[in-house]
């Protein structure tokens, strides 16, 4: 075939491959490393005025985070004035107003793919999240695997709090809530999993808590716990007790410590895995009852005293004050779940795909319905090894 | 002799101009919600029949194309009315095809280049695969299809930490209505639109298979689509309903240990190459279409002047993306039916009436 094509035909074909790429450079798309402002996290807070929203982007100042890293000359670094990065707040109806808003402000054109954490301020998280939240579902480019909090107080102090060891206190916050799954105190939170809970009717979505603590004059962040969420409004939060309970029920405790006391001793039980199962059932007089059961093993992770908590005598009261303080923390987080009169278990959902006829008429009224659900715990938990001893550190 | 398209070949073409149409499932959802899948086995089911009267036009009236075909039954002049009926309906593919090509590069990649840019380059590929050669485009088909389906399988394995099987449930929970709109939808949107094939048969191996190996290809992209949708349910569950583009909104979830993360690029590459697959399909069979119309034994020479048609009729087709969704979910399935139902069964059973094809053509059974 290739013989057969004449010079000058190849040369047109070259000419036209060339005409043709040209025009997939993207001139009118370009977008360079360094006119980019590129948004590691944002905090979105109420504004001064009614009806405003402040929006507070922290951007990462590549070029000085590197030099930081360096580390060997701090003289430059003073010299330069600057830090790793830096954040800049403004005030508007929405989001998307304030970002062009923004643009104003800084020397580059704001990038937002990489952003990893979204934090609401509690007073705009109890007026509702879902406008804020727009943006960041609409925007072609914005990714929803980044992780959202909720502050306590004000959503843009957080992104001032410096950490140690990472060079930006949003990614300090975001490798935070990844290391939560070893400690089931939080609900770690995407923001697609918030936003597809949120386009459910009947299920509350919880969002984890972040705050400030004061330590040796030292500032530092706190996560732990949850706010609830019915209809994108924060109506109350779950302590780290309750917050454990709801993801037992989920399903999503990973591993963690449950502190047990039996004995005369204080044992912590090292959570190896967990399954729950909820079975809902509609019963003929008119009842709506649940049963959740939750099936944990353990490995016993430290103990205090002299009587060996291993030994198989003692094993299944180990095991049976463990199960006893799982069915605790699920009956709280139940109990702060009718208080807040939010169904933060998705307990509506359960009815949903078992029943979806009867459903139809409880969709409504479901608020009062929850209200008067019953539902039975049970929790078995086994036991999985006890490390690298077999007894406490005491002579035979 | 000139190169011929095997079976084999058809059914790969087959089944990756069908998996090109995949953006019909936010349709479907929008219908049929968790049940979605429901409505692609329900469209195969009903797009059988369907695919059987093409299989049996094929074999009553072997190495012609649907044009020729309609001619040879109608007569001249309602014969030729039809045919440019058939003609325009490739067209209006054609543009609507190009139209979610200009759509999607702006939305995803390049938002603020102008659509006629994007389209022009795109068109102008078309233009050559058509020119140089749709035989050798579907060859080039055994690969699209085996890269797709490669790529989805690999997806679904990246995302499978992200599934969650109880968004399946409630089954069958929607009203039987949807699930007619939806079974329409899937047929005459997406599964009988390889009626586009017909045009390819005179270049046929064995043009007489033609009905069995679309019904095989087909029934490949109805398990493809299967993969899809119930992968896009699974792990979108309720947000499914209000996203653009569902499938891609999960690739952009994947992310595995932080490595495999922002695969997207996958996604856009093999969308934008099955979309240029059916383009060009599309727009030969609307060139050669119109070639036959006129009784013009080469179609080389409209090839530039419906590039130009085309680009212009893409352009202007919808005001807004929006217009495009609205169109989809109404109004589209109605406008294909007449076109991929009613005209071929119309064919069918006038030329059983009227015995054709007559003695003197009449193949050996």
């Amino acid at each position: 075939m290739i013989r057969r094509i004449g010079i000058k035909k190849r040369i047109l074909a070259v000419l036209a491959a060339l005409a043709l790429t040209s025009g997939l450079t993207a001139c009118f798309d370009r977008r360079e490393l360094d006119t980019l402002g590129i948004v590691i996290g944002v905090a979105i807070d109420k504004g001064e005025t009614e009806g405003e929203t402040e929006l507070t982007l922290q951007i990462a100042n590549v070029a000085e985070s590197q030099s930081s890293k360096q580390g060997s000359n701090t003289s430059k670094k003073e010299e330069s004035g600057g830090s790793s990065f830096f954040n800049v707040s403004h005030s508007g109806k929405t989001v998307n107003t304030i970002l062009r808003d923004l643009e104003h402000m800084i020397s580059r054109r704001v990038y937002i793919p990489h952003i990893q954490v979204i934090i609401f301020g509690e007073e705009l998280a109890r007026e509702g999240v879902r406008d804020s939240l727009d943006f960041f579902a609409r925007a072609p480019e914005a990714r929803m695997t980044l992780y959202v909090f909720v502050a306590k107080g004000k959503a843009a102090d957080i992104l001032n709090v410096k950490s140690l060891l990472e060079a930006y206190p949003s990614t300090a916050l975001m490798q935070r809530i990844k290391n939560q799954d070893i400690t089931s105190d939080t609900p770690i939170v995407t923001e697609f999993e918030f936003v597809r809970t949120m386009m459910n009717k009947s299920t509350a979505a919880v969002l984890p808590i972040v705050e400030i603590t004061e330590q040796k004059d030292r500032q530092r962040l706190l996560v732990g716990g949850c706010a609830v969420f019915k209809d994108s409004r924060m109506v109350g939060e779950l302590d780290k007790k309750e917050t454990r309970g709801l993801l037992w029920v989920k399903g999503e405790v990973e591993a963690g410590i449950l502190s047990v006391e039996l004995m005369g001793v204080c044992a912590a039980a090292e959570i190896v895995s967990a399954k729950s199962r909820v079975n809902a059932e509609l019963r003929e007089d008119g009842t709506i009852f649940f049963r959740i059961t939750v099936d944990e093993v353990q490995a016993l992770g430290d103990q205090t005293g002299i009587t060996n908590l291993a030994a198989p005598e003692n094993l299944p009261a180990l095991l049976e004050e463990s199960e006893r303080v799982i069915a605790d923390e699920i009956q709280s987080a139940l109990d702060q779940s009718w208080e807040l009169q939010a169904d933060i278990f998705g307990f509506g959902e359960y009815i949903s795909r078992k029943y979806p006829d009867k459903w139809k008429d409880m969709e409504d009224n479901w608020d009062e319905l929850y209200q008067k659900i019953e539902v039975e715990i049970e929790v078995n938990a086994k036991a999985d090894g006890t490390g690298r001893t077999i007894m406490p550190l005491i002579p035979e | 002799m000139k190169r011929k398209i095997s079976s084999a070949q058809l059914l790969f073409s087959v089944a990756s101009f069908i998996v090109a149409s995949r953006m019909i499932t936010k349709v479907l959802y929008s219908y049929l919600k968790q049940d979605s899948w429901i409505g692609i086995l329900l469209g195969y089911l009903i797009s059988l029949p369907v695919l059987m009267i093409y299989g049996a036009l094929a074999k009553r009236f072997p190495s012609k194309n649907i044009i020729e075909i309609s001619e040879a039954v109608f007569g001249k002049i309602l014969g030729k009315i039809i045919s440019a009926c058939y003609t325009f309906y490739f067209m209006s593919l054609a543009v609507l095809y190009t139209r979610s090509v200009g759509t999607f590069v702006k939305t995803i990649i390049l938002p603020n280049t102008p659509m006629a840019l994007i389209l022009i380059l795109f068109v102008f590929i078309c233009s050559w695969a058509v020119k140089k050669g749709i035989i050798g485009l579907t060859g080039c088909s055994t690969v699209l299809a085996a890269i797709s389906a490669v790529l989805i399988i690999f997806k679904f394995l990246l995302l499978f930490k992200e599934l969650e099987f109880k968004n399946f449930l409630p089954a069958f929970a929607m009203q039987p209505k949807n699930y007619l709109i939806g079974a329409h939808v899937v047929a005459a949107q997406s599964l009988c639109e390889i009626f586009v094939f017909f045009m390819l048969v005179p270049h046929m191996q064995k043009p007489e298979e033609f009905g069995r190996t679309a019904r095989a290809g087909v029934t490949v992209a109805t398990v493809i689509l299967l993969i899809v949708t119930a992968r896009d349910i699974a792990v979108l569950g309720s947000y499914t309903v209000v996203s653009t583009m569902p499938s891609f909104s999960v690739l952009r979830l994947i992310d595995v240990g932080d490595i495999f993360t922002r695969l997207e690029s996958l996604y856009t590459a093999i969308h934008i190459s099955l979309l240029f697959f059916n383009v060009s399909i599309l727009y030969y069979a609307t060139v050669s279409g119109f070639s036959r119309l006129l009784n013009v034994k080469s179609h080389q020479c409209f090839i530039h002047i419906f590039g130009a048609l085309m680009i212009t009729g893409a352009l202007s087709v919808f005001e807004s993306s929006y217009e495009h969704t609205q169109w989809n979910s109404s109004a589209a399935a109605i406008y294909a039916t007449l076109f991929l139902f009613f005209l071929p069964a119309a064919t069918l059973i006038a030329a059983a009436i009227r015995r054709l094809p007559g003695k003197e053509t009449e193949h050996p059974a």
